[in-house]
Formats: C-alpha cells, structure tokens, sequence
C-alpha cells in the first residue's frame, strides 16, 4: 500500500512539474517569449514570421491572450516572475512598470540604435520626469470628430473645416440639436463624445488650456481655474446646453456609437477604432466624415491619443532582453510599419512616418482618414501617463461621472479629484 | 484492521486536506501578512505596521463601501426572505401544474449575473424602461432606479434586482422547510379556526425560523461579495462612481487595478470584521426568535 501510495504522489508531482518548466535556451537558440494580446488583430503575424526568418537564432514563443484578460494575466505573470520577455500593453500600465522596476529603461537603445527622425514623436512617450522611458509606441489610438453628412445636409449647415474650433463644434452641436417629432424630447443630439478621459473630458480640459497634471506629472493641476473651465464646459454640453446626451438616453440608444450611426448623433468624439465599428454596422447608404479635433479657446489644437506599449520586462534574463531589443527593432522596421498600416483601422497609427503616408493610399471610410493622424506630430498628447495613472485616473472618473449626472457641480469634482490626486502623488 | 482503516482515512481525507490547506489556510495566512506591508505584486513586501489600516479606516470609501453594502443587505435580505416565504407557501400548495411554476421561478437564479445586469439596465431605464412605462399606467413614477443621483435609490434598485435573480432559489429552501411542518400542526391550528394569514405568520413562519435564518446568513454573504452587477450597471470603462462602490469592488480595484496588494488585504479583514459583527448580532439574537423542534 505505501509503495502504490508513495508511486502515486511521485506521478502526480511529476505531471504538475512538467507544466511549470520553462526553458531560456533551446539548443543554440534564445527563446523569447512575445505577449502579444489579441494576437493577429493587434500585432500582424507577417511581422512575427519575418523577425524568425530573419533570425534564426532566435526561438520566438508567443503568449496570445484576449486583450480583456491580458493585463490581469500578465500582472500575475509578473507577481509570479515569469512575465513574456516582451510584451504589448496600455500606455497607463506601461507607465506603472516602469514606476515600479518591472520595465527596462530603453532610453539609451533608443539613442544608439534608432534614427529618431524617421519617427513620429509619439515613438517614446511613456518617460518619467528624469528621461527615462519605458516603452516603445506599438500603435496609436487617435482622435478625432466624425459627423453624420446626412443631418449636416438636412439642417444647411456646413462640414467643419480643418481649421474649425471648440466654440465652432459646440455652436454646431447648437443648431443640429432637433426635436423632430415635436414631443418635448430630443431625438437628435449634436454632439456625442463621452465619459472617458480620451474622447470625454480632457479634450475640452486641454482645450480651455488646462491639463490634469503638470509637465513633470508630479502634481495635481485639478484646482488650476483653466482646468474647472474646461470640466465647468464639459458639464454644460450635457446638463445647461443640452447638447450632449445623458448616460440614460446613451444606455437607451445603445451607446455614442450605435446612436451615431443610426442617426441619433450628428457629431461623435472618437478614437480610429470606432470607424470600424461604425462601417460594419451603419446602414447602407450612411455616410460621414472626420475632422481633426478642433481648435481650443487658446488657440491651441490638442489630438489625444492612445499609444500603446511594447515593454520590455526587466526580470528578463540578458540574452532575451538583447532578443527583445532586436524584435523591436524589427517592429519598428519599414517593411513592419508599413503591415502596421495596412491594418491601421483595427490595430491603430503606426510611429514611423514613411507608414503613415501608406495610410493615405488605402480606400475606406472615412475619407479624411488623415483628421485621425494628421496633427498627431504637431499637437499629439497622451493621457499624462504617470506611475500612479493607473489610480488617479478611475478617482478623477469617478467624480466626472457624478458631475456629468448632475450630482455634483464641477466646482465639487474638481476641489474633491484635486484633493485625491494630490494624495496620491505625494505617496 | 483499525491502522489499515486509519491509513484509507487519510488517504481520502488528503485531497479536502491539502486544498483547504492551499487554497484556503495559507491564503488567510499570507493575507494577514500582506495586511502589514507595501507590495505591489513586483517589488518583495515591505512591513509598514498599521499603516495600510490607517489609510483604510480614514479612507471615504471603505466607510461609503460599508454603508452601501450595509443598505443593500438590508434591502436584499428583508425582500428576498419575505418574498421566499410568500412564494415557497404558495409553491407549497398541491396542484396541478405546480412543479412548472417551481421551475419557472427558478430560472432566473440560473441566469449569469452579467446578463442579468444587462436586461435591468433597460428595464430601469427613466425614460425608456418597460417598468417605468408600466408605473406611468398607473400614475407613479417616473422612478430613476439605478440611474438616481440618491446612493440610496441606486443601491436598493441593485437589491431589488438581486431579489429577482435569487427569490426562486431561496424559496426552495423554504419549500424544503415547509416539507417539514407536519399535517397534523396546521389541521389542529384551521380546527380551532386559524385562517390562512394567521396560519402563515403564527405557525408557518415560526417552525420555519431556522430556514429565515439560514437565509439570512446567506443573504449576508452575497451582499458583501456583490460585484459583478455593479460594475456592468453602474460602470463606464471600469470604473464605477464612488458613491455607488461596494467593498469587492474596492478590494478588486486595489489588488488588481492600483497592485496595492497590502491595502486590499487590509480591505478584506475590514469586510471580515464587519461579517463578523453582523453575524455576532444575529447569533446573540438568534435565541429569541429561531425555534428548533
């Protein structure tokens, strides 16, 4: 009996060991371990295959998870030590890594191996206030305003020009707000954006020549007056103006989206991502446009955008580290970018400049794709990604969106996120 | 023979033993540790003493966190306890087609609290919802439900919400106590002229007070875990308004969104102090109205 039991235990250690292994070298190969989230739909396999090709030495092993779950998978990976050499992730997160250890510094790579003028400056944008910069921009979710050509048409108001501004945007909203039906409700809406940071709020916070934090991203900017103008405004379009839906007419509709392309919004805030959304599911016959954002009240033009990460991990032995540096090397490679672009619709705006003119050859909807990218080199900001983005900005949410709902006045939110935020970053 | 039976004992004894050890004991252990340190999943633990419970108990949140999961409970747990009782009664009666009902009834408890959180956010809707629409018919409302800017109002649609999902569930319960209660209790109780609402509050209910109770408990326990309808209802991109938080949300959001590991697990021993006193509370008070036969 003690013999089966013992022979018992032997086989079940042994099967549950034999997943636990991991190997750095396979032969004479390094094996990298890629994390690429939503696999083929973000990172092209053309790029992955020609980086194997094109080194032999190297074992590529890639770690595909849906985007949703990645950033919980990997933070376990990294608590438990065993993180992808390499891998893709939200610029908040990439942000955090690197305020705590867990990304490497690629500031000198940078400097040594890549001619910064073949890129856009959205290339190294995750740093810290010392110029250390932990990751390299993978693609770019940009914004811009897409409106609805069919109830500019019907209502005799014009397409916004490139050089339109905020005040422009929200008088259009004005004038294309309809009750068609005459039953006291509003059935068209001008203008949809949101309550995120990217398409919500900080657009007219920028645009009234605020900002969350300041340039060091060390402190809170939440009780600057230019900035309560900018949430103060924010909070009009949808409770004074009018303008705006509430998040029960959007729950109603569906969301800004699905109201947009059924004709329920005339203009809508939105990242590049959203036009596919949009083609696939609008009707035959819909027809839109973009404009790149428009001009603040400073005269400033911000273009937010998103630019996701390619981090290397630090705990990564050398040798993979040196294979991670050479596999981003190749991901930023012209033949690369220019697969990038190809797909720019779903995976986003790639960092070299020879891709973007790609871009502008491809044929899809909207046909001012360029509104999306356009000013991205001359007015791109990001979401002031610091190591504590990833706090502040759900505190800052939290009272926008009660202040969107009417429960607090954006004097109120400002006083209560400052006093949050200026918490946070004094840890 | 008794030392050959006391090695098969242990043998199947060791599969429950060794997972309650690894998923159950060690984990309360390395919490109470995590509880007195700084650690962000990467970086060792660093010990910071009782600051982590310092910042938890100043905090707005956890007290805002409390006090929803404390109102939500008591909405949950008063309708859903009622309701069962009303509803296992009634289940309880033998006629034709009554397992169909049972059935019917117990659907929705089966039904994925994501999907759930879906239909109710339609369904509550001021403007648009079917329930609103119907209140309007009969001159109430409209009633802002989950769309409030009352906390109070909000948190209770949540509970009422979370009462449809689990009264069916809870009246099987009910229905298994009610199996219990002897023919001959309820027939002496109609001869000496006890009509059905007397015999539904002075006998029913008192010989089913150890099922109330049993509910109760359980009623508890899925008020502090309530998570999932939150986030989907009263969410925008993850993030839910502090004023409507509740205290997995705020132990998630800190473990797995901030990796302030040390804080949501001094989070975790705030919401087991809090079970802990409600329970205390309900057993000091259990004798006076629990009735074992």
């Amino acid at each position: 009996m003690k013999k089966i039991c013992a022979l018992l235990m032997i086989v079940v250690l042994l099967v549950s060991c034999a997943g636990c292994g991991s190997s750095d070298k396979k032969g004479d190969k390094v094996v990298l371990k890629i994390g690429v989230p939503n696999g083929d739909d973000l990172t092209p396999m053309e790029i992955i295959d020609g980086f194997k090709k094109e080194n032999p030495d190297i074992e590529v092993v890639l770690d595909e998870t849906p985007w949703s779950d990645f950033k919980t998978k990997l933070k376990m990976q990294i608590s438990a030590g065993n993180a992808p050499d390499v891998f893709l992730t939200d610029s908040g997160y990439a942000a955090s890594l690197g305020g705590m250890g867990a990304a490497v510094d690629l500031s000198d790579k940078i400097k040594n191996d890549l001619n910064r003028d073949d890129y856009t400056s959205a290339l190294d944008v995750i740093q810290d206030g010392s110029g250390k910069t932990f990751g390299i921009t993978h693609s770019l979710a940009a914004s811009a305003v897409v409106y609805n050509k069919a109830i500019f048409d019907k209502y005799g108001v014009e397409y916004p020009e490139e050089d339109w501004t905020f005040e422009e945007m929200l008088d259009i909203a004005k004038k294309l707000t309809k009750d068609t039906d005459g039953d006291g409700k509003t059935d068209i809406y001008g203008l949809a954006s949101g309550e995120n940071i990217t398409t919500g709020w900080l657009p007219f916070i920028l645009a009234k020549g605020g900002a969350p934090l300041d340039d060091t991203l060390t402190k809170s900017m939440f009780n600057d007056p230019k900035t309560l103008e900018g949430l103060e405004t924010y909070r009009a379009t949808v409770n004074d103006m009018k303008i705006t839906p509430d998040r029960t007419w959007v729950t109603a509709n569906g969301n800004t989206t699905t109201a947009f392309y059924t004709g329920k919004v005339a203009m809508l805030v939105c990242l590049m991502g959203t036009t596919n959304a949009i083609n696939d599911n609008a009707p035959e016959g819909f027809e839109y446009d973009a404009q790149m954002m428009p001009i603040g009240w400073t005269g400033e033009r911000h273009c937010i955008y998103v630019p996701n990460q390619w981090v290397i991990y630090s705990k990564a032995k050398q040798p993979q580290q040196e294979a991670a540096w050479k596999f981003i090397k190749y991901y930023l490679s012209e033949k690369s970018q220019n697969a990038v672009a190809e797909s720019f619709s779903t995976i986003g705006i790639p960092v070299r400049k020879s891709a973007l003119e790609a871009i502008d050859k491809i044929d899809t909807i909207p046909a001012n794709k360029a509104a999306f990218y356009k000013g991205l080199d001359k007015h791109g900001i990001t979401l002031f990604e610091c190591p504590s983005w990833e706090e502040w900005k759900p505190k800052a949410e939290q009272a926008i969106m009660e202040m969107q709902s009417g429960a607090i006045t954006a004097k109120e939110a400002s006083d209560r996120i400052h006093k949050e935020v200026k918490a946070l970053l004094s840890k | 023979m008794l030392k050959k039976d006391k090695k098969w004992g242990i043998f199947f004894l060791a599969p429950y033993t060794i997972s309650l050890f690894v998923y159950t004991i060690i984990p309360i252990i390395c919490l109470a540790y995590f509880s007195f340190t700084e650690y962000n999943l990467f970086n060792p633990p660093r010990f910071v003493g009782l600051a982590n419970y310092t910042d938890v108990l100043t905090s707005p949140d956890t007290w805002r966190a409390l006090r929803n999961v404390g109102v939500y409970a008591l909405v949950y747990i008063s309708l859903n306890v009622f309701l069962a009782c009303v509803l296992g009664v009634a289940l309880n009666q033998k006629l034709k087609g009554m397992k169909i009902f049972r059935t019917i009834y117990f659907v929705p408890s089966l039904l994925p609290w994501v999907a759930v959180s879906l239909i109710f956010t339609g369904l509550f809707n001021p403007v648009y919802g079917i329930i609103n629409q119907f209140l309007a018919v009969l001159g109430i409302g409209p009633l802002q439900f989950t769309f409030s800017k009352s906390w109070v109002e909000v948190v209770s649609s949540m509970a009422i919400m979370a009462v449809w999902k689990g009264v069916g569930y809870a009246s099987l319960y009910v229905l298994a106590g009610l199996q219990n209660i002897s023919e001959d209790v309820l027939e002496a109780a109609s001869i000496d002229g006890a009509g059905p609402v007397t015999k539904f509050f002075r006998i029913i209910i008192p010989m089913i007070t150890p099922t109330i109770f049993m509910l109760m408990i359980f009623g508890l326990s899925n008020s502090l875990s309530v998570f999932d309808s939150f986030l989907v209802m009263l969410g925008t991109g993850g993030v839910t308004s502090s004023e409507y938080t509740v205290m997995s949300m705020l132990i998630y959001n800190n473990a797995f969104q901030f990796n302030k590991i040390g804080t949501a697990s001094a989070l975790c021993w705030v919401a087991v102090a809090f079970v802990f006193v409600i329970t205390l509370i309900q057993t000091k008070t259990e004798k006076r109205w629990v009735h074992y036969e």
